[in-house]
């Protein structure tokens, strides 16, 4: 039954054109994981259409896709190898579409990256592993492919591998495998191939299937990022429920808790469950429901921590950010964004451009679309965060601009203690009160007693 | 659950809680919101997650398209479950197009049929214009509107591997205001910080199943011990329904699986290993690109 419990999500990236959706292709062929006659089918279509069958064929499945021979957005693709099942997202190589090679990277715990053996190293390429390095994806396959349109030359690959090695190292990327492959003629995919007796390593569904699971948080610290509080009091339930799912961590009934930012405190009543049997504790991933001996008021955004744990979740009202800028509008200065970040909404401003990432541009006046920088982000009111590294579910956020989502990043450092922007306008007076909002709802309180009992 | 030795979630729990955050989400999202159910084993699914997302209750509204010709079984099953779960369910229906005949066992093709039988319907109810038949739980009985406020989000049980077009599909997926779907213009979708501000007029499709497949539908079924359809079950003749719709274009399997655990084996290593679940609707046959094409416009 271990097949049960184990289930990966992969994302295959790369320039456009280097093959990746090929690569898919073939792992579905060879792995028999494709539906009964699919293939044929496939085939038969390109002899009537005049065309030669490709293995991209079996996957890209928008009619602008196969008319125009590219993949436009990520796909979710089941294929099952003999150790487990994993999700593999194809994800588009054309600029144009990079927001949707973010959107099928940000589910993947590992990446394969395809390299074109002719072509080489893209910007494109070059960027993707800048990508992965900044959403945290550590585990990378890298396969140069085509390898049959340059005879299996092994010198070709050995450049490769090296200029694109040195490159990961200027971002701290290690990657676990270089792997030469031909994806159209089936080199080294599923089975190992005679034509590069010069390569004596695993073939890439080999290394996949070598892919550790991530680490979970289970042994950290307890965080529960609050994403609503529940009163269903119509259908006569008395429950006040403060809902959310755990990012790290362990909790008990009875266990005190705090909750960030706004230092309230309470005991685990009960943990809430249907139609199934009663809990003592809930832990990492689960989505939960709890109730508190002391009923406060919370509100959705908020993190609930253990009251006698040290965690590392910080109230901030500053960070410094690694940010992926994906907006039409570029992410400017004396402008406000929405950030999401957990469950909290917060009004953010960019402060400062720091650098930009894998580009020495000289002018730091704005992030434009599919540009990245290493930045400095003030917050309207405190929240609580992480640093990626600590949390990465505290630790990354989306910026908002307007009704898009525009942008994505990561924290890397809580700069609260410096001066924020927050201090500097009307929020003054009011933001870090914790006493003000706890007589104004000791007032409700006592005006609409109907609505908290 | 996690599991006790190693601490982990199984791939099931996983699932689960990924979709109940989806849900609940959703929920805290959009002032009028409602949820599909086809009454299939996939938004059944959902149903039960919606249960327990919000500890047994359903704060939002069930819509159910009703083409008519739907297998009787199914509307019998409804019905119950809604008196049993108490659902407030709300019935959709294009009764102008069944009166005029306008339908596939009248002669239309079927791909026509499906848009005046479910599309047209379910764009109908969803902005509000078309007629509602609503079952109120609490009065146990049923009532009929007129006109009624347009939902700005549905809680849809697609999956991915479904079909090509529905694996390229986010999790909120904007549709325009005439209810259109442009793929290839998606914005992005980063880790569970799921978009959910949209321009006001703008109506959202809500997936919280794109990551589930049919197995582990079925996985979840038998844990769960979650009530379905008799139809899907081979009731002594042989046969069963792998995929409901209507049945003049749904067509049973032949299989001896009389239970969710026999259906799972067949999906595992018997004979459905390698047959694709939607193989016995016919709407998909007819030429490439057909689904994407009715979803496109507004089909599920």
């Amino acid at each position: 039954m271990d097949d049960l419990h184990e289930r990966m999500n992969i994302v295959i990236t790369g320039h456009v054109d280097h093959g990746k959706s090929t690569l898919v292709g073939r792992l579905l062929a060879d792995t028999l994981t494709l539906p009964e006659g699919k293939l044929q089918a496939v085939k038969d279509s390109c002899k009537k259409n005049g065309r030669v069958f490709e293995y991209a064929f079996l996957l890209d499945a928008l009619e602008d896709e196969q008319k125009q021979g590219i993949t436009i957005d990520s796909a979710r693709i089941f294929f099952k190898s003999k150790k487990r099942e994993y999700i593999i997202i194809d994800a588009p190589g054309h600029i144009e579409f990079l927001r949707n090679m973010l959107s099928g990277a940000s589910r993947a715990e590992a990446a394969v990256l395809v390299i074109d053996a002719v072509e080489g190293v893209a910007e494109n390429s070059k960027r993707h592993g800048l990508l992965l390095s900044l959403l945290g994806i550590s585990q990378v396959l890298v396969a140069v492919n085509k390898l049959d349109a340059v005879n299996y030359d092994e010198q070709v690959f050995e450049r490769i591998k090296n200029e694109y090695t040195a490159y990961l190292e200027t971002l701290k990327v290690k990657p676990l495998a270089f792997v030469p492959v031909s994806a159209r003629e089936g080199k080294n995919i599923t089975e190992p191939a005679s034509e590069m007796p010069w390569y004596t390593g695993s073939t890439v569904l080999e290394i996949l299937d070598s892919f550790k699971r991530l680490s979970t948080n289970e042994n950290s610290f307890f965080a529960m990022p609050v994403q609503d509080v529940y009163r269903f009091s119509n259908d006569n339930d008395d429950r006040r429920i403060y809902a959310g799912t755990v990012v790290s961590g362990e909790i008990f009934v009875g266990d005190s808790v705090t909750f960030l930012p706004s230092k309230k405190t309470a005991h685990v009543k009960n943990i809430e469950v249907w139609n199934a049997p009663p809990r003592s504790s809930i832990s990492t991933g689960e989505a939960a429901g709890l109730t508190l001996e002391e009923e406060i008021y919370i509100k959705s955004g908020e993190v609930m921590v253990k009251s006698l744990e040290k965690s590392l979740v910080e109230t901030s009202t500053r960070v410094r950010a690694n940010v992926i800028w994906l907006g039409m509008r570029p992410l400017g200065f004396n402008k406000t964004y929405l950030l999401k970040l957990g469950c909290a909404r917060v009004e953010a401003r960019l402060e400062k451009i720091e650098s930009f990432l894998g580009d020495d541009r000289e002018e730091y006046d704005e992030l434009r679309r599919h540009e990245c920088g290493s930045v400095i982000l003030g917050f309207a009111r405190p929240t609580a965060i992480s640093s990626f590294y600590d949390n990465a579910d505290l630790g990354r956020f989306v910026l908002v601009d307007g009704y898009d989502a525009s942008g994505g990043g990561i924290i890397l450092e809580n700069l609260s203690a410096k001066k924020s922007w927050e201090s500097l306008n009307s929020f003054e007076g009011l933001a870090g009160k914790d006493n003000f909002e706890e007589e104004l709802f000791a007032l409700l309180k006592k005006y609409f007693p109907q609505r908290f009992e | 659950m996690s599991d006790a030795k190693t601490g982990r979630l199984s791939k099931l729990d996983k699932l689960e809680s990924q979709s109940v955050f989806i849900i609940r989400e959703a929920y805290k999202s959009f002032k009028n919101i409602g949820m599909l159910w086809s009454i299939g084993k996939d938004s059944t699914v959902l149903l039960w997650l919606a249960k327990k997302a919000f500890f047994g209750h359903v704060p939002f509204e069930l819509i159910h398209i009703d083409t008519s010709f739907k297998i009787p079984e199914m509307i019998a099953y409804r019905d119950r479950l809604a008196k049993e779960l108490k659902l407030r369910l709300v019935v959709g229906q294009n009764i102008k197009a069944i009166a005029e005949k306008r339908t596939f066992p009248d002669g239309l093709d079927r791909i026509s049929c499906c848009k005046e039988l479910k599309t047209i319907p379910l764009r109908q109810t969803l902005d509000g214009t078309g007629p509602r038949r609503v079952y109120d739980p609490n009065k146990d009985a049923w009532e009929e509107l007129e006109r009624a406020e347009p939902y700005n989000a549905v809680i849809v049980g697609v999956r991915s591997d479904e079909e090509g077009s529905r694996s390229k599909e986010r999790v909120f997926s904007a549709r325009d205001e005439k209810n259109e779907w442009d793929a290839s213009a998606q914005p992005p979708e980063l880790w569970n910080l799921y978009k959910t501000e949209f321009a006001p007029g703008t109506h959202v499709r809500v997936h919280p199943l794109l990551d589930w497949t049919e197995l582990n539908v079925w996985e979840y079924i038998e844990r769960e011990k979650i009530p379905t359809i008799s139809v899907y079950y081979n009731q002594g003749d042989g046969k069963r329904y792998r995929s409901l719709g209507c049945y003049p274009c749904t067509n049973p399997v032949d299989s001896d699986a009389h239970n969710p655990k026999e259906i799972i084996e067949e999906l595992i290593s018997g004979k459905f290993r390698n047959i694709a679940e939607r193989s016995g609707r016919a709407q998909d046959k007819d030429g490439g690109g057909t689904l994407e094409t009715l979803r496109k416009e507004g089909y599920m």
